[in-house]
């Protein structure tokens, strides 16, 4: 089967009923009912994801025509739509199946049509059949040019364009909430994805009631919360969006909280306060106060109790004044010191939202009211409770009011010019009489001075021929004075003269001292030559003194050797006389043997000759080896 | 098994798989204990105990000591004024393995997503998608919370085609998951 015959199959059967489904797709495809099944399931999960408009179409005799859907949560989708009986465009809230219960649809209903306030999303109709769902103003504007309804958006898609439009959107989100205080509705899930900004003119309004708490019948817990209901112990429920819960919200609420109650009512407003705050942290700087990765670890965070620190001390990086560590493992909200256009934050404006998200539900604002104010405060340039120096409300009222504190300074300047000119002419008045009175003291001065001045004039004449006296007497000290110039001018140069000398002989001085340092170095040098020298002729006296020793000892020895070697030579001599002795000797002692010899063998003969042969045999005589035989070696048989 | 019956399963799988898929905005307890109870199947705990007959498994007892200890690890960071005292019910054994069965399914739906934006199509699954790198990239922000426009601003397409994906998505999430336990 191809692709295409099961898209053409689904586009077909997407608009016909689903009853006609299965006998049409078994029909279609008779040899493959897995694929037939496969696509069933497909066209039924298509169809359910769009049931919540087809309750608008098919609910209150198609009374609203639905449009498009502009949001969707977990357990309703927000749709675009037209009211045909009354001819105007609303959103429709529709529930998914099994999401709230009725009532909690109803509560929710009921809570949002309790408050009246042009800051609150209104509520028209809720229908309350099979498939619920809550008809509510359309916040919308109609295009200038096209005259085409647009919608608006959350604050959460819509961001403000600067940190002025930031502030107005809370204000009027605060007032809009103090209005539901007053209605004893406390909304508890403030956050900027339930703040709807109008397209065009960019008003804020609040919306979702969902988990409010109303005064009206709102004492018993949600059905949603059945889990906490079931359970008899159970005295706190968790309900909010975790990154923007305040902290006591986070560990959980009374189930049974009353509005009319002042301590609860007080929980209830300490809440909403936070929240209010939350938003502003948000739209200023783009990120929740509680900013884990997923729902569970935000609501870790906030749970935690760690109390969130000024943001000024957070962002620059200070330590928290007021002594709450960031605790174990804790973290706190982040902080904020610029705007969403990178406008810096004012002080006061960061005091403001740091009051609203105080840790201690007693630390922030008393009510939604007080917060609004001081955020119009802000707006207005007006003074707010931070700002208690008089320099401080001065410089508000200024810039309040700029025309009247131009015309105030030119005022108080042209006052100021007006005095210093008057304070000028009376000045000049005192000093004009006092030169009059000058010009008196003066005139009579004058005639004093003239009588003065003809007495020294006679004192001057007198003066200058003493003068010229000494004049005369200063030429004759002018010339002896230039003779001793003249005379000192020969002594400085003859003095020049020897200090030039003086140098000459200094620098000679010194280069005789470097001629006789290089002498005495040369001298030294060629000292320990010498004494070297002595040194190896010394040793060479040494050795040529053992040589001659050595050299009469090897006399001395060749002497003896000499003497030995001619006592050897007698010696030799006086032996080979010996030998020859001996050689003289045995050759005797031969001629004697042979001559015994030949004796005994004539003897021999003649013995034989007369006994008879047989009887006597000859004995052969031993011969020595040397040549002198023993004498008388015949033995006889 | 009969079509009533198929169609019951059909709508009770779909409805879950859409129930899933919704971002949750706004928590109360039992969402809360919800994910403290996914984050107990990540552990690890879930896989061991599966390995176990069922009558020693002793399931509540298991994630009821991991809330616990989440809970007092919570009490002793910082400032615990009111947390003491808090008194919040922990679920009974019938609600906790509704708990864990869509922990389960949201991770597997989380696993199934990343596929499908890597490209790659289950091959059982025999309705074609017509984009499903495209249907797996938009659901993966559906899933992070990022509203229809907020995706359709983002990836520059929109808002009716980024309706259309999701609702495609979704279907063959709920084919498969169909598939996978047998009903298809």
């Amino acid at each position: 089967m191809t692709p295409d015959a099961v898209a053409a199959a689904l586009s077909e059967l997407a608009e016909r009923p689903a009853s006609e489904w299965p006998d049409t797709l078994r029909a279609r495809f008779p040899d493959d009912p897995a694929l037939a099944r496969q696509i069933l399931a497909w066209l039924h999960a298509q169809r359910a994801q769009a049931a919540d408009r087809d309750a608008l179409v098919l609910g209150d005799g198609a009374r609203y025509e639905p449009g498009v859907r502009l949001d969707a949560g977990a357990t309703a989708s927000v749709w675009r739509a037209y009211d045909r009986k009354l001819r105007r465009n609303v959103a429709i809230k529709v529930f998914y199946a099994g999401a709230p219960a009725i009532e909690d649809i109803l509560a929710e209903a009921r809570a949002a049509c309790e408050v009246t306030s042009e800051h609150v999303v209104r509520v028209f109709d809720v229908h309350d059949g099979e498939s619920p769902y809550i008809v509510m103003e359309l916040v919308g504007e109609h295009a200038p040019g096209t005259g085409a309804l647009e919608p608006g958006a959350s604050a959460a898609t819509c961001r403000p364009r600067d940190l002025w439009e930031a502030v107005r959107w809370v204000r009027d989100v605060a007032r809009g909430v103090h209005d539901a205080h007053l209605r004893n509705v406390f909304h508890r899930d403030l956050k900027p994805h339930n703040v709807l900004i109008t397209p065009f003119s960019r008003r804020a309004k609040i919306a979702d009631f969902g988990l409010a708490v109303s005064g009206a019948g709102r004492a018993r817990p949600r059905s949603a919360d059945a889990v906490e209901a079931g359970a008899a112990r159970a005295a706190r429920r968790i309900s909010g969006t975790p990154g923007y819960m305040a902290p006591e919200q986070a560990r959980g609420l009374g189930l049974a909280l009353d509005p009319r109650d002042p301590a609860d009512r007080a929980t209830l407003v300490a809440v909403d306060v936070w929240g209010l705050g939350a938003i502003a942290l948000d739209l200023l700087s783009g990120h929740p106060p509680w900013p884990g990765s997923d729902g569970v670890e935000a609501w870790e965070l906030a749970a935690g109790g760690v109390r969130p620190p000024p943001f000024s001390h957070r962002e620059t990086g200070g330590g928290d004044p007021d002594g709450f560590a960031d605790g174990a493992g804790g973290r706190a909200p982040r902080g904020i010191n610029r705007g969403p256009s990178g406008e810096r934050i004012p002080a006061r404006l960061v005091q403001i939202v740091d009051r609203a998200l105080a840790a201690r539900p007693g630390d922030r604002y008393p009510s939604a009211g007080a917060l609004a104010d001081e955020l119009h405060a802000v707006l207005t340039c007006r003074p707010t409770s931070f700002d208690r120096s008089p320099a401080a409300r001065f410089a508000l009222w200024s810039r309040r009011n700029p025309q009247l504190t131009i015309t105030a300074v030119v005022a108080v300047a042209l006052a100021g010019m007006t005095l210093a000119a008057y304070a000028a002419v009376l000045h000049l008045d005192g000093q004009r009489a006092a030169l009059a009175d000058e010009v008196h003291a003066v005139e009579a001065d004058k005639d004093r001075l003239a009588e003065q001045a003809r007495a020294a004039r006679h004192e001057l004449d007198d003066t200058e021929a003493n003068l010229r006296a000494q004049a005369a007497a200063l030429d004759t000290l002018r010339r002896s004075l230039r003779e001793e110039e003249t005379e000192y001018h020969a002594i400085v140069q003859a003095r020049e003269q020897a200090v030039r000398s003086a140098n000459l002989a200094t620098e000679a001085l010194a280069t005789v001292r470097d001629d006789r340092d290089v002498a005495e170095k040369t001298r030294d040098l060629y000292e320990s030559f010498w004494t070297r020298a002595r040194k190896e002729a010394d040793d060479a006296a040494r050795d040529r003194d053992a040589a001659a020793r050595d050299r009469d000892a090897a006399r001395a020895e060749r002497d003896q050797a000499i003497k030995d070697r001619d006592a050897a030579r007698a010696a030799v001599a006086r032996t080979e006389h010996e030998r020859d002795t001996a050689r003289a000797e045995r050759d005797r002692n031969a001629d004697a043997r042979h001559q015994a010899e030949a004796e005994a063998a004539k003897l021999l003969g003649e013995l034989t000759a007369a006994v008879g042969s047989d009887v006597v045999h000859p004995v052969a005589l031993p011969v020595e080896a040397s040549d002198a035989p023993p004498k008388g070696a015949v033995h006889e048989p | 098994m009969a079509d009533d019956q198929i169609a019951q399963q059909l709508e009770r799988i779909i409805r879950r798989v859409k129930r899933s898929m919704n971002y949750r905005g706004s928590y109360s307890t039992r969402d809360i204990l919800g994910s403290l109870v996914a984050r107990w199947v990540q552990s690890g705990e879930w896989e061991r105990l599966k390995q176990l007959p069922e009558d020693q498994r002793h399931l509540g007892e298991s994630v009821r000591r991991f809330i616990l200890d989440r809970l007092d690890q919570l009490r002793r960071r910082g400032k615990r004024e009111g947390l003491d005292d808090a008194e919040l019910a922990l679920p009974d054994e019938q609600m906790l393995a509704e708990m864990i069965e869509l922990a389960e399914l949201r991770a597997w739906i989380a696993r199934r997503v990343a596929e499908l934006a890597a490209g790659v199509v289950d091959a059982r699954v025999r309705v074609p998608l017509a984009e499903p790198a495209e249907a797996g990239a938009i659901l993966q922000l559906h899933l992070g919370g990022k509203t229809q426009r907020e995706i359709a601003a983002a990836r520059g397409v929109s808002l009716g085609l980024v309706n259309k994906r999701i609702a495609e998505g979704t279907s063959y999430l709920a084919v498969l998951q169909g598939i996978e336990r047998g009903v298809l």
